[in-house]
Protein backbone atom coordinates (compact mmCIF):
# COMPACT_ATOMS: atom_id res chain seq x y z
CA UNK A 1 0.00 0.00 0.00
CA UNK A 2 1.46 3.33 -0.95
CA UNK A 3 1.43 6.44 1.20
CA UNK A 4 -1.44 8.10 -0.65
CA UNK A 5 -3.65 5.07 -0.11
CA UNK A 6 -2.60 4.90 3.51
CA UNK A 7 -3.35 8.55 4.12
CA UNK A 8 -6.63 7.98 2.32
CA UNK A 9 -7.52 5.38 4.96
CA UNK A 10 -6.74 7.89 7.71
CA UNK A 11 -8.99 10.43 6.03
CA UNK A 12 -11.79 7.90 5.67
CA UNK A 13 -11.36 7.12 9.38
CA UNK A 14 -10.76 3.51 8.46
CA UNK A 15 -9.03 1.79 11.37
CA UNK A 16 -6.96 -0.29 9.00
CA UNK A 17 -4.93 2.87 8.58
CA UNK A 18 -3.19 2.36 11.92
CA UNK A 19 -2.54 -1.30 11.25
CA UNK A 20 -1.17 -0.66 7.78
CA UNK A 21 0.97 2.22 9.02
CA UNK A 22 2.29 -0.05 11.73
CA UNK A 23 3.13 -2.70 9.15
CA UNK A 24 4.83 -0.30 6.83
CA UNK A 25 6.65 2.03 9.20
CA UNK A 26 6.37 0.41 12.60
CA UNK A 27 9.79 -1.25 12.39
CA UNK A 28 11.59 1.94 11.48
CA UNK A 29 9.78 3.91 14.19
CA UNK A 30 10.51 1.18 16.70
CA UNK A 31 14.22 1.25 15.97
CA UNK A 32 14.36 5.00 16.62
CA UNK A 33 12.26 4.71 19.77
CA UNK A 34 14.52 1.93 20.96
CA UNK A 35 17.57 4.09 20.29
CA UNK A 36 16.03 6.88 22.32
CA UNK A 37 14.90 4.75 25.21
CA UNK A 38 17.03 1.65 25.21
CA UNK A 39 14.10 -0.46 26.26
CA UNK A 40 12.07 -2.65 23.97
CA UNK A 41 8.87 -2.36 26.02
CA UNK A 42 9.06 1.41 26.30
CA UNK A 43 9.82 1.68 22.61
CA UNK A 44 6.80 -0.44 21.65
CA UNK A 45 4.59 1.72 23.84
CA UNK A 46 5.89 4.86 22.23
CA UNK A 47 5.32 3.55 18.72
CA UNK A 48 1.73 2.71 19.65
CA UNK A 49 1.27 6.18 21.12
CA UNK A 50 2.76 7.73 18.01
CA UNK A 51 0.37 5.84 15.76
CA UNK A 52 -2.55 6.98 17.87
CA UNK A 53 -1.31 10.55 17.64
CA UNK A 54 -1.14 10.17 13.89
CA UNK A 55 -4.72 8.90 13.95
CA UNK A 56 -5.72 11.99 15.90
CA UNK A 57 -3.93 14.44 13.66
CA UNK A 58 -4.62 13.01 10.19
CA UNK A 59 -6.93 14.59 9.11
CA UNK A 60 -6.71 17.57 9.04
CA UNK A 61 -2.98 17.13 8.63
CA UNK A 62 -1.92 15.59 5.33
CA UNK A 63 1.79 14.77 5.63
CA UNK A 64 3.85 14.76 2.48
CA UNK A 65 6.01 11.93 3.75
CA UNK A 66 4.02 9.72 6.01
CA UNK A 67 7.06 7.73 7.16
CA UNK A 68 8.94 10.81 8.29
CA UNK A 69 5.82 12.21 9.89
CA UNK A 70 5.36 9.08 11.97
CA UNK A 71 9.05 9.01 12.76
CA UNK A 72 8.99 12.58 14.06
CA UNK A 73 6.01 11.84 16.28
CA UNK A 74 7.68 8.68 17.55
CA UNK A 75 10.87 10.56 18.31
CA UNK A 76 9.00 13.27 20.20
CA UNK A 77 6.91 10.82 22.16
CA UNK A 78 9.99 8.77 22.96
CA UNK A 79 11.95 11.82 24.01
CA UNK A 80 9.16 12.89 26.36
CA UNK A 81 9.15 9.41 27.76
CA UNK A 82 12.90 9.56 28.16
CA UNK A 83 12.61 12.74 30.18
CA UNK A 84 9.95 11.20 32.36
CA UNK A 85 12.15 8.17 32.97
CA UNK A 86 15.20 10.35 33.61
CA UNK A 87 13.38 12.09 36.42
CA UNK A 88 12.85 8.65 37.91
CA UNK A 89 16.51 7.84 37.33
CA UNK A 90 15.63 5.20 34.82
CA UNK A 91 16.07 4.94 31.12
CA UNK A 92 18.89 4.04 28.84
CA UNK A 93 19.43 4.38 25.13
CA UNK A 94 21.55 6.91 23.38
CA UNK A 95 19.58 10.02 24.28
CA UNK A 96 21.65 11.11 27.26
CA UNK A 97 24.84 10.74 25.21
CA UNK A 98 23.43 12.61 22.24
CA UNK A 99 22.20 15.42 24.49
CA UNK A 100 25.60 15.59 26.04
CA UNK A 101 27.18 15.83 22.60
CA UNK A 102 24.74 18.55 21.61
CA UNK A 103 25.69 20.54 24.67
CA UNK A 104 28.93 21.27 22.80
CA UNK A 105 26.77 23.27 20.43
CA UNK A 106 24.16 24.70 22.79
CA UNK A 107 24.87 24.42 26.52
CA UNK A 108 22.55 22.32 28.61
CA UNK A 109 22.15 24.91 31.34
CA UNK A 110 20.25 27.52 29.34
CA UNK A 111 16.56 28.23 29.77
CA UNK A 112 14.21 26.59 27.32
CA UNK A 113 13.80 28.64 24.15
CA UNK A 114 10.76 30.83 23.68
CA UNK A 115 8.51 29.92 20.77
CA UNK A 116 10.07 32.59 18.58
CA UNK A 117 13.60 31.52 19.48
CA UNK A 118 12.73 27.91 18.89
CA UNK A 119 11.33 28.67 15.44
CA UNK A 120 14.48 30.56 14.56
CA UNK A 121 16.58 27.68 15.79
CA UNK A 122 14.56 25.23 13.72
CA UNK A 123 15.03 27.31 10.59
CA UNK A 124 18.73 27.70 11.25
CA UNK A 125 19.18 23.97 11.79
CA UNK A 126 17.40 23.28 8.52
CA UNK A 127 19.51 25.81 6.68
CA UNK A 128 22.68 24.41 8.21
CA UNK A 129 21.81 20.86 7.27
CA UNK A 130 21.28 21.94 3.68
CA UNK A 131 24.71 23.55 3.60
CA UNK A 132 26.81 20.68 4.82
CA UNK A 133 27.91 17.82 2.66
CA UNK A 134 25.67 14.83 2.26
CA UNK A 135 28.05 12.70 4.28
CA UNK A 136 28.08 15.13 7.18
CA UNK A 137 24.33 15.44 7.04
CA UNK A 138 23.80 11.73 6.92
CA UNK A 139 26.07 10.97 9.85
CA UNK A 140 24.74 13.87 11.90
CA UNK A 141 21.12 12.88 11.34
CA UNK A 142 21.85 9.23 11.95
CA UNK A 143 23.21 10.23 15.31
CA UNK A 144 20.95 13.07 16.39
CA UNK A 145 17.72 12.31 14.59
CA UNK A 146 17.74 8.54 14.71
CA UNK A 147 20.02 8.29 17.74
CA UNK A 148 21.98 5.46 16.27
CA UNK A 149 25.00 4.23 18.12
CA UNK A 150 28.38 5.31 16.80
CA UNK A 151 29.34 1.75 16.04
CA UNK A 152 26.10 1.21 14.11
CA UNK A 153 26.72 4.26 11.96
CA UNK A 154 30.31 3.21 11.42
CA UNK A 155 29.28 -0.29 10.38
CA UNK A 156 26.57 0.97 8.04
CA UNK A 157 28.86 3.41 6.33
CA UNK A 158 32.00 1.29 6.38
CA UNK A 159 33.85 3.84 8.48
CA UNK A 160 35.85 3.43 11.65
CA UNK A 161 34.26 4.50 14.94
CA UNK A 162 36.92 7.18 15.25
CA UNK A 163 36.17 8.55 11.82
CA UNK A 164 32.47 8.81 12.70
CA UNK A 165 33.19 10.53 16.00
CA UNK A 166 35.61 12.90 14.39
CA UNK A 167 33.15 13.76 11.63
CA UNK A 168 30.40 14.35 14.18
CA UNK A 169 32.64 16.56 16.24
CA UNK A 170 33.52 18.67 13.20
CA UNK A 171 29.88 18.96 12.22
CA UNK A 172 28.92 20.07 15.71
CA UNK A 173 31.64 22.70 15.64
CA UNK A 174 30.38 23.92 12.30
CA UNK A 175 26.84 24.02 13.62
CA UNK A 176 27.91 26.04 16.62
CA UNK A 177 29.77 28.50 14.41
CA UNK A 178 26.79 28.73 12.12
CA UNK A 179 24.39 29.44 14.98
CA UNK A 180 26.80 32.06 16.30
CA UNK A 181 26.96 33.72 12.92
CA UNK A 182 23.19 33.71 12.77
CA UNK A 183 23.09 35.46 16.12
CA UNK A 184 21.34 32.59 17.88
CA UNK A 185 24.10 31.95 20.40
CA UNK B 1 17.91 28.01 24.64
CA UNK B 2 19.48 24.68 25.59
CA UNK B 3 20.60 21.41 24.11
CA UNK B 4 17.13 19.91 24.37
CA UNK B 5 15.81 22.68 22.14
CA UNK B 6 18.44 21.76 19.61
CA UNK B 7 17.57 18.09 19.93
CA UNK B 8 13.93 18.87 19.21
CA UNK B 9 14.79 21.25 16.39
CA UNK B 10 16.77 18.53 14.63
CA UNK B 11 13.75 16.29 15.07
CA UNK B 12 11.71 18.77 13.07
CA UNK B 13 14.11 19.06 10.18
CA UNK B 14 12.36 19.37 6.84
CA UNK B 15 11.34 16.28 4.94
CA UNK B 16 13.69 17.20 2.14
CA UNK B 17 16.65 17.37 4.50
CA UNK B 18 15.82 14.07 6.14
CA UNK B 19 14.98 12.36 2.91
CA UNK B 20 18.20 13.39 1.25
CA UNK B 21 20.18 10.99 3.38
CA UNK B 22 18.20 7.92 2.53
CA UNK B 23 19.59 6.44 -0.62
CA UNK B 24 19.94 2.79 -0.11
CA UNK B 25 18.36 0.53 -2.62
CA UNK B 26 20.39 -1.17 -5.29
CA UNK B 27 18.12 0.04 -8.07
CA UNK B 28 18.40 3.55 -6.89
CA UNK B 29 22.13 3.19 -6.61
CA UNK B 30 22.30 2.09 -10.18
CA UNK B 31 20.10 4.96 -11.27
CA UNK B 32 22.16 7.43 -9.29
CA UNK B 33 25.36 6.11 -10.77
CA UNK B 34 24.03 6.56 -14.26
CA UNK B 35 22.63 9.98 -13.42
CA UNK B 36 25.94 11.00 -11.93
CA UNK B 37 27.82 9.87 -14.99
CA UNK B 38 25.36 11.76 -17.16
CA UNK B 39 25.73 14.86 -14.98
CA UNK B 40 29.49 14.68 -15.25
CA UNK B 41 29.30 14.44 -19.00
CA UNK B 42 26.87 17.34 -19.19
CA UNK B 43 28.89 19.63 -16.98
CA UNK B 44 32.11 18.61 -18.67
CA UNK B 45 30.59 19.54 -22.00
CA UNK B 46 29.52 22.87 -20.50
CA UNK B 47 33.10 23.48 -19.37
CA UNK B 48 34.31 22.77 -22.87
CA UNK B 49 31.80 25.11 -24.41
CA UNK B 50 32.55 27.86 -21.94
CA UNK B 51 36.31 27.63 -22.11
CA UNK B 52 36.58 26.89 -25.87
CA UNK B 53 39.91 25.15 -25.46
CA UNK B 54 40.23 24.55 -29.19
CA UNK B 55 40.63 28.27 -29.73
CA UNK B 56 43.91 28.21 -27.78
CA UNK B 57 45.33 25.09 -29.38
CA UNK B 58 48.56 25.46 -31.23
CA UNK B 59 48.01 24.70 -34.88
CA UNK B 60 48.26 21.05 -35.71
CA UNK B 61 48.15 19.89 -32.08
CA UNK B 62 45.29 18.21 -30.40
CA UNK B 63 44.90 19.57 -26.95
CA UNK B 64 41.43 18.20 -26.53
CA UNK B 65 40.32 14.66 -26.68
CA UNK B 66 41.76 11.29 -25.97
CA UNK B 67 45.18 12.22 -27.28
CA UNK B 68 45.53 14.73 -24.48
CA UNK B 69 44.73 12.23 -21.78
CA UNK B 70 47.49 9.85 -20.82
CA UNK B 71 46.36 6.38 -19.93
CA UNK B 72 47.67 5.39 -16.53
CA UNK B 73 46.92 2.47 -14.32
CA UNK B 74 47.37 2.07 -10.61
CA UNK B 75 50.62 0.32 -11.16
CA UNK B 76 53.22 0.90 -8.45
CA UNK B 77 55.83 1.39 -11.11
CA UNK B 78 53.91 4.13 -12.81
CA UNK B 79 55.95 6.19 -15.22
CA UNK B 80 56.03 9.91 -14.44
CA UNK B 81 53.63 11.72 -16.64
CA UNK B 82 55.22 14.35 -18.86
CA UNK B 83 52.28 16.62 -18.14
CA UNK B 84 53.02 16.60 -14.44
CA UNK B 85 55.16 19.47 -13.28
CA UNK B 86 55.93 19.13 -9.57
CA UNK B 87 55.67 22.37 -7.69
CA UNK B 88 58.60 23.61 -5.60
CA UNK B 89 58.58 22.47 -1.99
CA UNK B 90 57.98 25.13 0.63
CA UNK B 91 61.01 26.74 2.15
CA UNK B 92 62.71 24.87 4.94
CA UNK B 93 61.08 25.53 8.26
CA UNK B 94 57.88 26.75 6.73
CA UNK B 95 54.99 26.33 9.08
CA UNK B 96 51.32 26.24 8.28
CA UNK B 97 49.58 29.56 8.51
CA UNK B 98 46.62 29.12 10.86
CA UNK B 99 44.69 31.71 8.89
CA UNK B 100 44.53 29.32 5.99
CA UNK B 101 42.56 26.68 7.70
CA UNK B 102 40.90 28.35 10.62
CA UNK B 103 37.32 28.65 9.52
CA UNK B 104 34.59 26.13 8.85
CA UNK B 105 35.37 24.33 12.05
CA UNK B 106 38.73 23.09 10.84
CA UNK B 107 40.87 24.86 13.37
CA UNK B 108 43.08 21.94 14.11
CA UNK B 109 46.20 21.08 12.24
CA UNK B 110 45.88 17.93 10.27
CA UNK B 111 48.67 16.28 8.44
CA UNK B 112 48.05 14.53 5.19
CA UNK B 113 48.85 11.28 6.96
CA UNK B 114 46.00 11.91 9.34
CA UNK B 115 43.76 12.80 6.46
CA UNK B 116 44.78 9.66 4.69
CA UNK B 117 44.13 7.54 7.72
CA UNK B 118 40.60 8.83 7.85
CA UNK B 119 40.12 8.52 4.15
CA UNK B 120 38.61 5.51 2.58
CA UNK B 121 40.40 5.92 -0.64
CA UNK B 122 42.88 8.11 -2.33
CA UNK B 123 42.49 9.33 -5.80
CA UNK B 124 45.57 10.51 -7.48
CA UNK B 125 44.60 13.12 -9.95
CA UNK B 126 46.21 15.69 -12.10
CA UNK B 127 44.81 19.11 -12.65
CA UNK B 128 44.20 19.65 -16.28
CA UNK B 129 45.99 22.13 -18.39
CA UNK B 130 44.25 25.28 -19.41
CA UNK B 131 42.44 23.21 -21.93
CA UNK B 132 40.16 20.79 -20.16
CA UNK B 133 40.15 17.60 -22.08
CA UNK B 134 37.13 15.81 -23.30
CA UNK B 135 35.23 14.00 -20.63
CA UNK B 136 35.63 10.30 -20.90
CA UNK B 137 33.54 8.55 -18.36
CA UNK B 138 33.96 4.88 -18.02
CA UNK B 139 32.39 2.73 -15.39
CA UNK B 140 31.82 -0.93 -15.13
CA UNK B 141 29.11 -2.13 -12.84
CA UNK B 142 29.09 -5.12 -10.60
CA UNK B 143 26.13 -7.41 -10.05
CA UNK B 144 24.62 -5.06 -7.51
CA UNK B 145 24.71 -2.18 -9.88
CA UNK B 146 27.55 -0.47 -8.07
CA UNK B 147 30.24 1.06 -10.18
CA UNK B 148 33.51 -0.78 -10.02
CA UNK B 149 36.16 1.70 -9.10
CA UNK B 150 38.87 -0.29 -7.48
CA UNK B 151 42.51 -0.66 -8.28
CA UNK B 152 41.85 -1.88 -11.74
CA UNK B 153 42.90 0.37 -14.49
CA UNK B 154 40.20 2.73 -15.58
CA UNK B 155 40.04 5.14 -18.38
CA UNK B 156 41.15 8.56 -17.34
CA UNK B 157 38.65 11.29 -17.67
CA UNK B 158 38.44 14.87 -16.76
CA UNK B 159 36.13 16.59 -14.40
CA UNK B 160 36.46 20.30 -14.23
CA UNK B 161 40.04 19.91 -15.22
CA UNK B 162 40.88 16.91 -13.10
CA UNK B 163 42.34 13.97 -14.84
CA UNK B 164 41.73 10.97 -12.73
CA UNK B 165 44.69 8.78 -13.27
CA UNK B 166 44.70 6.39 -10.37
CA UNK B 167 42.24 5.24 -7.80
CA UNK B 168 43.19 3.55 -4.61
CA UNK B 169 40.57 1.91 -2.56
CA UNK B 170 40.58 0.28 0.81
CA UNK B 171 41.41 0.92 4.38
CA UNK B 172 45.15 1.13 3.80
CA UNK B 173 45.08 4.54 2.27
CA UNK B 174 47.96 5.76 4.41
CA UNK B 175 50.21 3.00 3.14
CA UNK B 176 49.46 3.95 -0.41
CA UNK B 177 50.20 7.51 0.46
CA UNK B 178 53.71 6.65 1.58
CA UNK B 179 54.69 5.76 -1.93
CA UNK B 180 52.94 8.71 -3.46
CA UNK B 181 54.60 11.14 -1.11
CA UNK B 182 57.98 10.19 -2.44
CA UNK B 183 57.11 11.59 -5.81
CA UNK B 184 57.49 15.19 -4.72
CA UNK B 185 54.19 16.51 -5.90
CA UNK B 186 51.62 18.78 -4.33
CA UNK B 187 48.53 17.44 -2.79
CA UNK B 188 44.98 18.48 -2.62
CA UNK B 189 42.51 17.16 -0.13
CA UNK B 190 38.85 17.27 -0.63
CA UNK B 191 35.82 15.30 0.20
CA UNK B 192 34.50 15.83 -3.26
CA UNK B 193 35.76 16.91 -6.58
CA UNK B 194 35.85 20.63 -6.58
CA UNK B 195 38.11 22.50 -8.84
CA UNK B 196 37.95 25.52 -10.95
CA UNK B 197 39.53 24.81 -14.30
CA UNK B 198 40.79 28.34 -14.43
CA UNK B 199 42.22 28.45 -10.94
CA UNK B 200 45.80 29.42 -11.74
CA UNK B 201 47.25 27.82 -8.64
CA UNK B 202 46.00 24.46 -9.68
CA UNK B 203 47.08 24.54 -13.25
CA UNK B 204 48.94 21.58 -14.56
CA UNK B 205 50.02 20.12 -11.27
CA UNK B 206 49.43 16.87 -9.60
CA UNK B 207 47.33 16.37 -6.56
CA UNK B 208 46.07 13.74 -4.29
CA UNK B 209 42.47 13.70 -3.31
CA UNK B 210 41.54 11.98 -0.12
CA UNK B 211 38.03 10.85 -0.43
CA UNK B 212 36.50 10.52 2.98
CA UNK B 213 33.80 8.36 1.69
CA UNK B 214 32.34 5.35 3.33
CA UNK B 215 32.57 3.46 0.12
CA UNK B 216 33.58 3.90 -3.41
CA UNK B 217 30.28 3.29 -4.97
CA UNK B 218 27.14 5.05 -5.81
CA UNK B 219 27.30 7.27 -2.73
CA UNK B 220 30.57 8.56 -4.03
CA UNK B 221 29.01 9.24 -7.35
CA UNK B 222 26.00 10.71 -5.71
CA UNK B 223 28.15 13.19 -3.91
CA UNK B 224 29.80 14.13 -7.13
CA UNK B 225 26.42 14.42 -8.69
CA UNK B 226 25.59 16.86 -5.93
CA UNK B 227 27.23 19.51 -8.04
CA UNK B 228 23.86 19.66 -9.68
CA UNK B 229 22.06 20.37 -6.46
CA UNK B 230 24.43 22.63 -4.60
CA UNK B 231 26.27 22.51 -1.34
CA UNK B 232 29.88 23.20 -0.55
CA UNK B 233 32.92 21.65 0.90
CA UNK B 234 36.48 22.41 1.70
CA UNK B 235 39.35 22.16 -0.70
CA UNK B 236 42.84 22.15 0.69
CA UNK B 237 46.29 22.15 -0.67
CA UNK B 238 48.75 20.12 1.33
CA UNK B 239 52.51 20.52 1.24
CA UNK B 240 55.49 19.28 3.21
CA UNK B 241 56.87 20.60 6.42
CA UNK B 242 60.55 20.63 7.31
CA UNK B 243 60.34 16.99 8.34
CA UNK B 244 58.84 16.19 4.99
CA UNK B 245 55.50 15.60 6.54
CA UNK B 246 52.70 17.05 4.53
CA UNK B 247 50.49 19.76 5.96
CA UNK B 248 47.66 21.93 4.81
CA UNK B 249 48.83 25.22 3.47
CA UNK B 250 45.92 26.61 1.61
CA UNK B 251 42.25 26.59 1.23
CA UNK B 252 40.41 27.43 -1.91
CA UNK B 253 37.14 28.94 -0.85
CA UNK B 254 36.37 30.03 -4.37
CA UNK B 255 35.93 26.45 -5.44
CA UNK B 256 32.49 25.73 -4.27
CA UNK B 257 29.54 23.91 -5.57
CA UNK B 258 27.94 27.29 -6.07
CA UNK B 259 30.71 28.12 -8.45
CA UNK B 260 30.10 24.95 -10.35
CA UNK B 261 26.41 25.60 -10.42
CA UNK B 262 27.21 28.92 -12.01
CA UNK B 263 28.83 27.01 -14.82
CA UNK B 264 25.76 24.95 -15.34
CA UNK B 265 23.51 27.94 -15.37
Amino acid sequence: MNDDELIGLFFERDERAVKEAQLKYGGYCFSVAKNVLGSREDAEECVSSALLKAWDTIPPKRPEKLGLYLLRITRNVSFNRFKELSRKKRGGGETALVLDELSEVVPAQGDAASEAEYNELKNAVNAFLRRVSQRERRVFLDRVFELKQIKTIAAELGMSDNAVMSLLSRTRKKLRQYLEREGLL
Amino acid sequence: MNNEDLFRAVGEADDSVLNSTKIHTANRKRLIAYLAAAALLTVGAAVLILTKPWENSPKGEHSVGPQAIPMMCSDPGVTPDPFVKPIPLPEAGATPNPEWYKDEGRKEYKSAYELAEDADCIIRARIGEKTPAMVQTHFDFDNNGDPILDESCMKPRTLYGFYIVEIYKGGKAAEKLDRLLTEGVAYLQTDFYLCSPDAPKLDCEEYILFLHKPEIGSDWLWDNCAIAIGGRDDVFEVRYDEKEKPYIVGRFPEMTFEWLRGLEN
